[in-house]
């Protein structure tokens, strides 16, 4: 049924793909830290849970046109999560014989992306007519921004969780990332996890401008997209670990 | 000490671990009475909380975790979160 | 007999121990520096709590833990069903920590004491919320242990998956130990 592995061709159309999709999730590190921290102001950031609806409006018209070309670009970060995500799926998708936990990987990845699309189109709306919107609504549209982003932990922490899963089940010698790798993914869930709590607070560590609720998951996020992805690229420039099909 | 516990059996050694645990709980706890008393500004019994609670921790790393057994860095890794914490936590609270 | 050094369980589960002891140990020193900038607020409100309870949950993870390293070791020397039995004995001491914070945070609701409070009770509530979270997946991760130890048969990585699991369970009592210090005891 399955050639030998000595005899299975190398795939080099997967090799390139997988290169590309290791690569977007770089790209989506650097488009985020030009769209959403240097540009943005989403990290650090400029407005606090606990300002004044019209302290947000000053605050977005003093940077408006910042915020405006920070969303675009993080429009594009975040898109850039849909071959990231789906280049990891593919790889676990090989050690899985008739896979299940890839595809509901999947489904994460696709909730995922549509998610931080949504961040950055709200992050644009707040900043389309700070005037002319009611103020409350400019600040609600950064609270509805923030809370897409951080408390989302069941679906980002999930995602984390079905790519621990196929890795820690897979059988001996089909392993599609190294053990290590699952257990980091299982530390983001954990580093996530906080976000959820900027329903409770709007001030504080735990409020969507502090510490813990917000650097701690924004940080573990793209540190983990960091090590998923460099590990993408590695499986793309080593020769097959699962040789069958 | 560490030489004695080495020759033991590992179930005299966990059975003496629980033993110290559980001593050093009461230690802790009795310290933790001196410094309520005091309203807290008591810098005896803050750092002797601080310090007890650490000498726990570390048991626990080392002889329920295995610790002792383990490759030196990462014993060591683990003695250099002890003590950067414990260091941190008494820094802030007595200076 | 020198003992080979080998890393217990698998590199895997150390990062993950090591990762939450960074995360962690920033929760302690927000914990000191609360208390540092307002401690007289710290002080009352500590002396609300139960001291009781905390000890008691302090003594209910230590001898879990016991528990856990002691299956392990049966599990080394052969004795499956021992471990087996000993793990049970986690899960319920597990258990008990549970039940014992579920009457402490009710007790503490219905006196009107919630996370928004003081800055205190927000720490206490969040962070103890947070490891009780550890412990409930700990007491499923045991559950696991048990599985493996009760299988028919012996399989090649079940040291590896109960000495992991074991190390994870662990972590939540360290953890704790030091919460238990700062919450209840400075």
């Amino acid at each position: 049924m399955n050639p030998p592995a000595t005899q299975v061709a190398p795939d080099a159309l997967f090799t390139k793909s997988l290169r590309f999709c290791g690569w977007s999730g770089i790209a989506a590190i650097v488009l985020f830290i030009l769209g959403g921290m240097v540009l943005g102001e989403m990290l650090p950031p400029l407005l606090r849970a606990n300002d004044s609806p019209a302290e947000f409006v000053r605050k977005v018209n003093e940077h408006l046109m910042s915020i405006r070309i920070g969303s675009v670009i993080l429009m594009l970060s975040f898109a850039l999560f849909g071959p990231f995500g789906v280049g990891i799926a593919a790889q676990t998708r090989r050690a899985e014989q008739r896979p299940v936990l890839s595809y509901v990987q999947l489904v994460f990845t696709a909730c995922g992306t549509m998610v931080a699309l949504l961040v950055a189109f709200t992050w644009a709306l707040m900043a389309f007519r700070p005037d002319e919107y009611h103020p409350s609504t400019v600040q609600m549209f950064a609270d509805f921004a923030y809370f897409l982003a951080v408390f989302s932990v069941p679906v980002f922490g999930g995602w984390c969780v079905l790519i621990a899963l196929p890795i820690l089940l897979a059988p001996e010698g089909r392993t599609p990332f190294p053990r290590w790798v699952a257990y980091v993914n299982l530390w983001a869930v954990l580093l996530f996890a906080p976000g959820q709590l900027v329903l409770f607070f709007k001030d504080g560590p735990f409020s969507w401008h502090g510490i813990v609720a917000l650097w701690i998951p924004f940080v573990a996020f793209f540190l983990w997209i960091l090590i998923m992805s460099m590990q993408l690229l590695k499986v793309a420039s080593q020769p097959d670990p699962i040789p069958q099909a | 000490m560490s030489i004695a516990k080495q020759a033991l059996p590992t179930r005299t050694r966990l059975n003496i671990a629980w033993g110290i645990l559980v001593a050093a709980t009461g230690i802790g706890w009795w310290f933790g009475h001196a410094a309520q008393g005091d309203g807290a500004h008591n810098p005896i019994a803050l750092a002797g909380v601080i310090v007890t609670a650490f000498f726990k921790a570390w048991i626990v790393g080392v002889e329920f975790m295995e610790l002792r057994a383990a490759p030196r860095w990462l014993r060591h890794g683990y003695d250099a979160w002890i003590v950067a914490v414990a260091a941190a936590l008494l820094w802030i609270s007595l200076r | 007999m020198t003992s080979s050094r080998r890393i217990p369980g698998e590199l895997g589960i150390w990062l993950f121990v090591a990762g939450d002891l960074i995360v962690f140990g920033v929760f302690f020193v927000l914990i000191a520096f609360g208390q540092r900038q307002s401690t007289d607020v710290f002080v009352q409100s500590r002396a609300q709590l139960d001291l009781w309870i905390g000890v008691a949950n302090t003594l209910l993870l230590l001898t879990a833990s016991w528990f856990v390293a002691t299956a392990v070791e049966r599990h080394r020397q052969g004795e499956r069903s021992a471990c087996a039995r000993l793990i049970t004995l986690a899960m319920l001491c597990g258990a008990g920590f549970v039940a014992n914070k579920a009457v402490e945070w009710s007790g503490k609701l219905q006196q009107g004491i919630t996370p928004a409070t003081n800055e205190f009770f927000m720490f206490f509530f969040v962070f103890t919320g947070i490891h009780l979270l550890h412990v409930l997946v700990g007491i499923g991760v045991l559950g696991i242990l048990r599985g493996v130890s009760r299988k028919p048969e012996a399989g090649p990585h079940d040291l590896r998956t109960l000495e992991s699991g074991a190390t994870f369970w662990h972590l939540v009592d360290l953890l704790w130990i030091v919460l238990f210090a700062l919450l209840y005891l400075l």
